[in-house]
């Protein structure tokens, strides 16, 4: 019964886990889309919205393979 | 083409309908329904008592009671009433996107997110009083809007009797209101008229929400009252980054999806929210940031300073906020916004398409097989272990665990009037109905264990730790 419980709660963990990385890449593109290309002059605000946009979808997908293999 | 740009909303209007009464009785009962239609099913003063040993206030079983007795205490009827909220609210809704002036796509489109979104559809066939509360919310906001005080109090009052979350709604409207109201002042003071104050609607404002708060009083002493008597099995756990962020896509994207889609879903999500209210701040749009992340944000605080109180199903009266919001900032973006917002939104048509497909009322999506009915007090307390011999007459098994408390008072179970029989007592033959999950006492798990070991099974199934079934057992 113990152990139910703790893989029950482990089971729980994992799924916040996974939430808390994914709210922090969500935070991470949108800061990085809409801040910080302003540290930068005018010519170069695309690229780096690009190249955050380009970096998060490797970032996500490389993740993504792993859950679902996990999964 | 133009002049059949009236008739849209209308279409839009048909569709929902279409979709929040197809297959309405596809699935049984689950627990919280189940707990509906007994309560519709008692006669009106005992549904009274068992309301007061419930954490939810009367309302909305009294609509209930009243509906099942015209029509019938039927999974349709139950549900019908909650489609009919929910139409009632997005009517409401459209007509209050009209009252924010806003443009006719915006509305259009805030219209079509909220009648397709999978929560919005979901709650609009459950046999609860979610989409009441859906429906209220936006009147309430509806009547703060329009200075229509007589009609706020008696909206509040409704609400404050529907649902408690009515509270953290009505405090965040009657913030926006009283905002509203004093800015007024400002330009009288100038124009050099006199009782400013009373030239205001900030007296009619007081009066429309204070008086229901009074009102309310009463239910606030009942409510008390259980939180001492529920607290020994009060069944929301405490609150972590995590669970508020699940919280959150659970209301927000809706939760009946096959667990690959969920990390998909979960980031699109969280993108799409912090756009939103990073736009609705930029945008000046205080009041529908204000409604659309307030009640989260009220409820983690309260849950933090006092109790867990964060459910998400609550929160749903902040989906027609969002929806403005989302609909805004989509038909004001430029092209590439619009593609990235198609994609952020995707998810969530997806999710609806998922919800249909797979079982419309996603609620029973595990125990589809349960006969509507005759089962129903098996739904009634996850951790109890029931008998059920004579459908119409179903006996709960006291096994004489002292840890077993299930979610209801010793009040409502009382009202609700079912009879309970010692483990010493079983008949010969009985049909034997349990479930067993990681949280079930050990007393309880032993009892399921030794009844089930010699029984014959008539249906188990076993998912994500969890298992329940019907048993055909000897005594």
């Amino acid at each position: 019964m113990t152990a139910l419980y703790n893989a029950y709660v482990a089971y729980e963990n994992q799924v916040y886990f996974v939430l808390v990385c994914l709210f922090g890449m969500a935070l991470a593109l949108v800061l990085g889309w809409y801040v910080m290309p302003l540290l930068f002059s005018k010519q170069y605000r695309r690229f780096v919205r690009y190249f955050v946009l380009g970096w998060m979808g490797i970032i996500y997908a490389v993740l993504m393979v792993g859950f679902l293999g996990a999964v | 083409m133009k002049r059949y740009t009236r008739i849209y909303p209308y279409m839009i209007l048909v569709a929902g309908l279409v979709l929040r009464l197809w297959d309405l009785t596809n699935c049984p009962a689950w627990y919280d329904e189940a707990f509906t239609h007994i309560m519709a099913g008692l006669p009106l003063g005992q549904m009274i008592t068992a309301t007061a040993g419930d954490v939810h206030p009367p309302l909305y079983y009294l609509i209930v009671w009243g509906a099942a007795h015209i029509a019938g205490n039927s999974m349709f009827t139950l549900r019908l009433v909650s489609v009919i909220f929910s139409m009632l609210g997005l009517l409401a809704f459209h007509r209050l996107t009209g009252l924010l002036s806003l443009s006719r796509s915006i509305r259009l489109l805030a219209l079509i997110l909220l009648t397709f979104h999978p929560i919005s559809t979901f709650y609009a066939q459950e046999a609860r009083m979610y989409a009441l509360l859906f429906f209220l919310v936006i009147l309430q906001f509806s009547f703060m809007w329009e200075r229509r005080w007589v009609l706020l109090g008696l909206v509040t009052l409704a609400g404050f009797y529907t649902h408690n979350y009515m509270l953290f709604y009505t405090a965040l409207v009657g913030l926006v209101g009283l905002v509203r109201e004093l800015k007024r002042i400002v330009p009288m003071y100038r124009a050099g008229i006199d009782g400013t104050f009373s030239h205001t609607g900030v007296p009619g404002l007081v009066a429309a929400l204070g008086m229901p708060a009074l009102a309310f009083v009463p239910w606030v002493l009942v409510l008390l009252n259980q939180m001492r008597t529920i607290s020994d099995h009060y069944w929301i756990r405490p609150i972590t980054f995590g669970s508020v962020l699940l919280d959150c896509l659970q209301i927000w994207a809706g939760w009946n999806v096959p667990d690959w889609f969920y990390p998909w879903a979960a980031f699109t999500l969280f993108v799409g929210l912090l756009v939103l209210l990073g736009t609705g701040l930029q945008n000046r749009r205080w009041s529908l940031v204000l409604l659309a992340f307030g009640p989260l944000a009220l409820a983690v605080a309260g849950s933090l300073a006092w109790k867990p109180i964060l459910l998400f199903r609550g929160l749903i009266g902040t989906l027609p906020f969002l929806a403005i919001l989302a609909g805004e900032v989509i038909i004001k973006s430029n092209q590439l916004g619009k593609w990235i917002s198609a994609a952020l939104i995707l998810p969530m048509f997806l999710t609806l398409i998922w919800q249909i497909g797979v079982n419309h009322v996603g609620a029973s999506k595990g125990t589809a097989k349960w006969p509507e009915f005759t089962g129903v007090t098996i739904h009634l307390d996850d951790e109890s272990l029931v008998i059920s011999g004579d459908p119409t007459n179903n006996l709960l098994l006291d096994a004489g665990c002292p840890e077993a408390g299930g979610s209801l008072s010793a009040t409502t179970r009382a009202a609700l009037g079912f009879r309970s029989v010692k483990l010493a007592d079983l008949p010969e033959h009985y049909q034997f109905a349990g479930t067993l999950t990681p949280l079930s006492p050990p007393c309880q798990v032993k009892i399921y264990t030794q009844i089930t070991a010699n029984a014959q099974p008539v249906f188990v199934e076993k998912k994500e730790l969890a298992q329940w079934g019907i048993w055909n057992a000897k005594h």
